[in-house]
């Protein structure tokens, strides 16, 4: 399955571009990249416009198809953008969100394999929160309520998962199930997933890929133990740091102090 | 899947749907009450016709008396049928700003578009402004209609300039009540006695102003605006998902929002063109219809619609019955009921935050 290609992306909010002229290594299919750096870097930004939710210039290409270029409708198809947090006070059990999410427009994805509420059911079953499907979505936990979120984002079944910091108001136990969930079905599905995190453990441990963002633009890329260096922290986040790898790309980052 | 998860599986899906018939079931339900709530306003009436007698002459007119036929043609039917429209229209442009404004506290009268009409309305009055081929009181409408539309438009031009957020969108909406307000009160204050009378009475909302010409107005309005609603149903749900995430699902925020604006201002604006100021419907119908069938649109638009004709048609039979012999303005009463309500509203949802 073809990949996607990102060159000379720049995007922002008015005159002022936030991510300048980005080029991404390719991003495979079935790969989990992870996009760090520090507060500010033009992470969210640059997930916002492959996104399609900020005017950007340059090229976004998933396989021949130009996804700056295309109508709302047709890339909705294709890319899914998951925020960070759902709004409160909504009257919907969670089942009917994730319904919404298969039916929100004209342009939804085509199904016609089972009626809706199975698909989102057996969406709820794989992440293991069906319990929750009858429940009010006001009334879960932060933690379900961001396996809902992932829910809703899953059930469209996208090409491209946009992730903006999925795990950052969940506990450890939380942290690694969002996580390994998605690349499972990341896997699984050939899909190709950009997640902006913020903590390098969880980055390293669950992602094929990273990609350091530094003042709107790329400061390192590669596999994890590539990317995650001491010289790397000291010259994006300021901090002097030590990096231990613990067999495969499960790396420990301990900071010693700022510089 | 193991047989336990297929059996748990289709419970849910049994619950879901069963979900889905108690909704219906309760948009039903809400149709008969306005129903009733219908006939009751109707027989409710300080002539002390008896039911069986107004029964009798819808079926029949031929039968009844002139004075009968003035009574119940001419009065009961055209403000009882109005009572109806009135509240399902406000009820319904209540719905859509709260979902397009994300802002549970938006309805047509908190955002300005019933002040907007009640100066236009006092200005035609005052001014006795008269344009050819236009009646006096179709001016006082028309011009009610322009302002209460004006405001709407104002609202998105502004806060289109601007370019923020729905907070912002709600400001100014407050704003303009609050500019409206005190434009009315100037143009009160320099008005003659027999002018201020009838602007007033205006001012207040009521349902004496209905005559069959603007029910059919305001039916019409009603019957082109709402399939138009209700095809944006699922679009407005996703939109309670949050904004940006509904766009990624493929919704066209900004073209739903605009669109959903202009059924706003024409179905508020030519609500309160014909029956002047009338507060809290277009804020607690959404709200009631949250309670019972929650937020999928395919359901709360049309539970709005009947719960705002439902408190609508009370409040005018209430308005007929509470000081016998005395026709209240239905404005006063549905505040009564309003506030109330909204005091409850405002206590639920500091608890919930």
């Amino acid at each position: 399955m073809s990949g996607l290609g990102v060159s000379g992306l720049s995007a922002g909010y008015g005159a002022t571009p936030i991510v300048r002229d980005v080029s991404l290594p390719e991003l495979k299919a079935g790969e989990v990249t992870s996009l760090i750096g520090p507060n500010g870097a033009g992470k969210s930004t640059l997930l916002r416009a492959l996104a399609g939710l900020l005017s950007a210039r340059g090229s976004v290409l998933l396989g021949e198809q130009d996804l700056l270029g295309m109508p709302v409708g047709e890339r909705s198809k294709l890319v899914t953008y998951m925020p960070q947090t759902l709004p409160q006070g909504v009257a919907l059990s969670v089942l009917e969100t994730v319904i919404g999410a298969l039916r929100a427009s004209p342009h939804s994805v085509a199904t016609g394999v089972a009626d809706d509420p199975r698909i989102a059911l057996e969406i709820l079953q794989r992440i293991g929160i069906e319990a929750l499907a009858m429940q009010r979505l006001d009334q879960l936990s932060g933690g379900q309520r961001q396996l809902v979120s992932l829910a809703q984002a899953l059930v469209r079944a996208p090409r491209v998962l946009l992730l903006d910091e999925p795990t950052s108001a969940l506990d450890l136990r939380y942290q690694l199930r969002v996580m390994n969930l998605v690349r499972e079905v990341a896997r699984e599905r050939g899909m190709i997933v950009l997640v902006v995190l913020h903590d390098l453990h969880t980055a390293a441990r669950s992602s094929d890929r990273i990609v350091v963002l530094s003042r709107g633009e790329i400061a390192a890329a590669g596999a994890p133990r590539d990317a995650i260096t001491p010289e790397m922290l000291a010259a994006v986040y300021h901090v002097r740091a030590r990096v231990e790898a613990r067999g495969g790309d499960d790396l420990l980052v301990m900071v010693d102090s700022e510089i | 899947m193991t047989g336990s998860e297929a059996t748990s599986g289709s419970g849910v899906l049994g619950q879901y749907n069963r979900l889905v018939m108690r909704r219906l079931g309760i948009v039903v339900a809400l149709g008969v009450m306005c129903l009733a709530a219908f006939l009751l306003d109707v027989v409710t009436g300080p002539s002390g016709l008896p039911a069986g007698r107004i029964f009798q002459g819808v079926f029949d007119p031929a039968s009844l008396s002139p004075s009968e036929y003035a009574i119940i043609w001419q009065v009961r039917l055209p403000y009882a049928v109005m009572a109806l429209l009135v509240g399902a229209a406000l009820a319904l442009a209540g719905a859509e700003m709260q979902t397009v404004l994300n802002n549970p506290l938006a309805s047509p009268f908190t955002l300005g578009v019933s002040s907007a009409a009640s100066f236009g309305a006092s200005l035609a009055i005052v001014l006795n402004l008269s344009l050819p081929f236009i009646a006096g009181d179709w001016l006082i409408s028309f011009n009610a209609f322009v302002f209460a539309f004006g405001s709407v438009l104002l609202l998105q031009a502004l806060s289109r300039l601007r370019g923020s957020g729905m907070e912002t969108l709600v400001l100014f909406g407050i704003a303009l009540v609050f500019a409206f307000n005190a434009l009315t009160a100037l143009v009160q204050f320099v008005s003659s006695q027999e002018a201020l009378q009838q602007l007033v009475f205006w001012t207040m909302g009521s349902l004496s102003r209905a005559t069959w010409e603007n029910v059919a107005i305001l039916a019409v309005v009603l019957a082109i605006v709402t399939p138009f609603s209700m095809l944006s149903a699922r679009s407005l749900t996703a939109l309670r998902l949050g904004e940006d995430r509904a766009r990624s699902f493929g919704v066209h925020v900004d073209r739903l929002r605009m669109l959903s604006l202009l059924r706003v201002s024409l179905l508020s604006a030519t609500a309160v063109a014909f029956v002047g100021a009338i507060g809290f419907i277009g804020l607690v119908g959404p709200h009631i219809s949250r309670l019972l069938v929650g937020e999928d649109h395919r359901f709360h638009l049309p539970a709005s619609i009947l719960s705002g004709a439902l408190i609508m048609a009370l409040a005018s039979a209430a308005s007929k019955a509470l000081v016998p012999g005395v026709l209240m303005p239905v404005g006063i009463v549905t505040a009564m009921v309003g506030v109330p309500a909204f005091l409850v509203l405002i206590f639920r949802s500091g608890r919930a935050t």
